[in-house]
């Protein structure tokens, strides 16, 4: 038993090494390598003078690292997002937009991008559809959340989210329906998702109000574990159940809700990360598991984007096209093979 | 040096401009009497035209798909299903594209035979869609996402111009053969000024085909001698800035040819793909750096009031030189439905290029933008 103990260890110890070695590498990979090519000499010259003036400066400082930075944390969020429904919810093809966070999302910046002709606004102020994205999606998660404070059974949220999705989903149908071309244009990209474009700002509040959350998490994992043995089990434990069950909402939600309205909607990485968290590290311990799935989150999503942005360059591809071939193959063969571990 | 390669080029088209001449000899289709025609073959990109014997004419359109234009009271050659098969001249057509329907205006048969159009009559500025749409000859369709078909029936087209291939299936199960008229990639140049040859069979009206092609071919012939008058090379950019993204019309597009014709440097001319890709925002501000002109297709009504809305836009944008020490071109509301003045969109964008070669030339499709908002 102890010698099983030790292994396990040894094998967390050894993956988180090897995705924190993993991640500097793709962190690294998506700030020298871009379709404008930068010697790594000169790169390093720019990072460590701090010159942002310049092209290349500019290229590196407001480009590159902001995007790097997002895409890695986007990822980990999403993931971790990803990895508290499944628990919560404890279905292996939950994701963090299940309950209807990216359809809300994508509900009010369809209301600010597709009326604001309508509205004699021929101009959207900057950040005003991020805005309407964060309105949205925690608009939803505030009606999530205040039916879970009313609504014991999981599979009822679950059916909840996915109705509230279809009601958004509806409206934005219609919205784009009337719109103008030039409108629908806008916003058919900001469906594709990507972390584009990332302002200082945005990284900021990614930083602190993600990480805030996500730490929040990670003191949630022994309440996460004993959960995972049932309700009554975690209430014999000591466990608030009802205020425990909004604090993983409020968590899942806020992280995804976050990401969707800088990002855009990201498809699969909060849905096959934590399969895949689960196969490298063999365990159900959320104290491994969420930074674990947070580490591989911020892997898989910076490669991914790095994709989109090489594959075809200075073509970008769409990242949610990229998470998908990533993502649904994996999730059906996990499907497929019946190793899920919940 | 590149200058004789811009006349050399011009030549070039203009050769093919000479074949296209020598298409125009070609009889009315329609006529009783007509000689037979020599085979021949025209190929436009994605498109081409195969002229076969006793007026058949085998077309592949945008879609790869092959069909068969037919003599009226011809009988069809065997080999093409029945959805394949266009009598012709086609009497009554519906068509999504604004570029389209300027062709059918060049064509001299707009009037007779446009059926439908996917735009609401307020947006259109072409004098005989808007009469044919008050008159209700013309039937608006819906918009081009959503189609009625119903209403489409109704109007009874026998042919459907179009770019989604999505309906193709329900207009074969409707009997409407469709014709698709975009292809994955932008036209080039070359096959922007030739598209008109591509359509004319389907209506019997090479002639008129012919004379619209010389005359863009002319203004080309005359652009590329007043470029060779000049050994500057102004960086020109074409694309649209959103709040997180760019796109650019790639350099195999025809704005992207017209402006090295103009001895203009296209900075995206790397860049193959479809008309106004996503590219990366470090590729986009790197080709602005030193640009002197961008060109966009957000018009003021959307938002491109002033080169500081531009700059709004997408901050991480503002750095590009067009923004701050160039200028900056929106299209006129009107523009996209010129396609018939295609001649004088290509001089146009050329004055613009290189405003020293046309002192005294007047926009029409252009506007600049002013630094500020009023």
């Amino acid at each position: 038993m102890e010698d099983f103990a030790q292994i396990s260890k040894q094998r967390w110890t050894a993956g988180f090494i090897g995705l924190s070695a993993a991640l500097m590498v793709v962190l690294c990979a998506n700030i020298f390598l871009g379709s404008v090519k930068i010697d790594f000499s000169q790169a390093m010259h720019i990072i460590m003078s701090g010159d942002d003036a310049s092209t290349l400066g500019t290229i590196l400082w407001k480009i590159r690292i902001p995007r790097a930075l997002a895409s890695a944390m986007g990822g980990a969020y999403l993931a971790i997002a990803g990895l508290l429904l499944q628990v919560y919810f404890r279905n292996p093809v939950v994701g963090p937009y299940i309950l209807g966070i990216s359809s809300g999302a994508t509900l009010m910046v369809s209301l600010v991008m597709l009326t604001s002709l309508q509205l004699g606004l021929t101009q959207i102020a900057p950040y005003l559809t991020t805005l309407a994205a964060f309105a949205g999606a925690y608009g939803v998660m505030m009606l999530v959340l205040a039916a879970a404070s009313r609504i014991r059974q999981g599979v009822t949220l679950l059916i909840l989210g996915l109705m509230i999705g279809y009601l958004c989903h509806a409206v934005t149908s219609i919205l784009v329906a009337f719109a103008e071309k030039e409108q629908v244009k806008g916003f058919v990209l900001w469906q594709l998702g990507s972390f584009s474009g990332f302002h200082q700002s945005e990284i900021y509040i990614l930083f602190f109000g993600g990480g805030a959350v996500a730490f929040g998490v990670y003191l949630l994992s022994k309440p996460l574990n004993a959960f995972l043995l049932g309700e009554e089990y975690a209430a014999s434990m000591g466990v608030n159940i009802r205020l425990f069950r909004i604090l993983i909402l409020l968590a899942a939600c806020a992280l995804a809700g976050m990401v969707t309205g800088m990002a855009g909607p990201v498809a699969f990485i909060g849905l096959a990360v934590p399969h895949m968290a689960r196969l490298v590290f063999r365990t159900s311990d959320n104290n491994v598991l969420a930074p674990g799935a947070a580490l591989l989150g911020a892997v898989v999503t910076g490669i991914c984007d790095l994709l989109a942005r090489l594959l075809f360059s200075p073509v970008e591809l769409p990242i949610s096209a990229i998470t998908a071939f990533f993502g649904a193959p994996i999730v059906i063969g996990l499907l497929l093979r019946r190793r899920v571990v919940s | 040096m590149s200058a004789l390669i811009c006349i050399f080029t011009a030549a070039l088209l203009l050769c093919t401009g000479c074949n296209s001449s020598s298409e125009a000899s070609i009889q009315e289709k329609h006529a009783e009497k007509a000689a037979p025609t020599p085979a021949s073959f025209l190929a436009l990109g994605e498109f081409s035209l195969e002229y076969l014997d006793d007026g058949y004419v085998k077309v592949r359109d945008g879609a790869k798909r092959e069909f068969l234009l037919v003599p009226c009271g011809k009988p069809p050659l065997e080999g093409f299903p029945k959805c394949r098969i266009v009598e012709t001249p086609v009497r009554s057509v519906a068509a999504y594209g604004y570029f389209d329907i300027s062709i059918l205006k060049v064509l001299g048969v707009i009037d007779d035979v446009l059926v439908g159009v996917t735009a609401p009559q307020d947006e259109w500025v072409i004098p005989e869609v808007v009469q044919g749409m008050e008159s209700g000859k013309i039937a608006y369709l819906g918009s081009y996402n959503s189609i009625d078909f119903e209403v489409l029936k109704k109007s009874s087209p026998e042919m459907v111009m179009t770019w989604d291939h999505s309906v193709i299936p329900i207009l074969e199960d409707l009997g409407i053969p469709c014709l698709i008229t975009s292809t994955p990639v932008a036209m080039c140049l070359n096959a922007k000024m030739k598209f008109v040859n591509f359509l004319a069979p389907f209506f019997g009206r090479e002639t008129e085909a012919s004379e619209y092609f010389g005359q863009v071919a002319g203004v080309l012939q005359e652009i590329a001698e007043k470029a060779a008058q000049t050994n500057e090379h102004p960086k020109v950019m074409w694309g649209d800035i959103y709040e997180k993204r760019v796109l650019v019309e790639p350099g195999n597009a025809w704005v992207g040819e017209l402006v090295g014709l103009a001895m203009g440097d296209y900075v995206f001319d790397d860049v193959f793909g479809a008309s106004c890709i996503e590219i990366s925002m470090e590729r986009f501000l790197t080709g602005g750096e030193d640009a002197e002109i961008l060109f966009t297709y957000r018009t003021p009504l959307t938002g491109a009031t002033s080169k500081e809305a531009l700059a709004k836009t997408n901050p991480s944008m503002s750095a590009i030189q067009p923004l701050h020490a160039g200028k900056v071109f929106a299209p006129l509301p009107h523009y996209a439905q010129s396609g018939d003045k295609l001649d004088e969109i290509l001089l146009e964008i050329a004055a613009i290029v290189h405003p020293d070669l046309y002192p005294d030339y007047e926009r029409k499709y252009f506007t600049e933008l002013p630094e500020k908002d009023a």
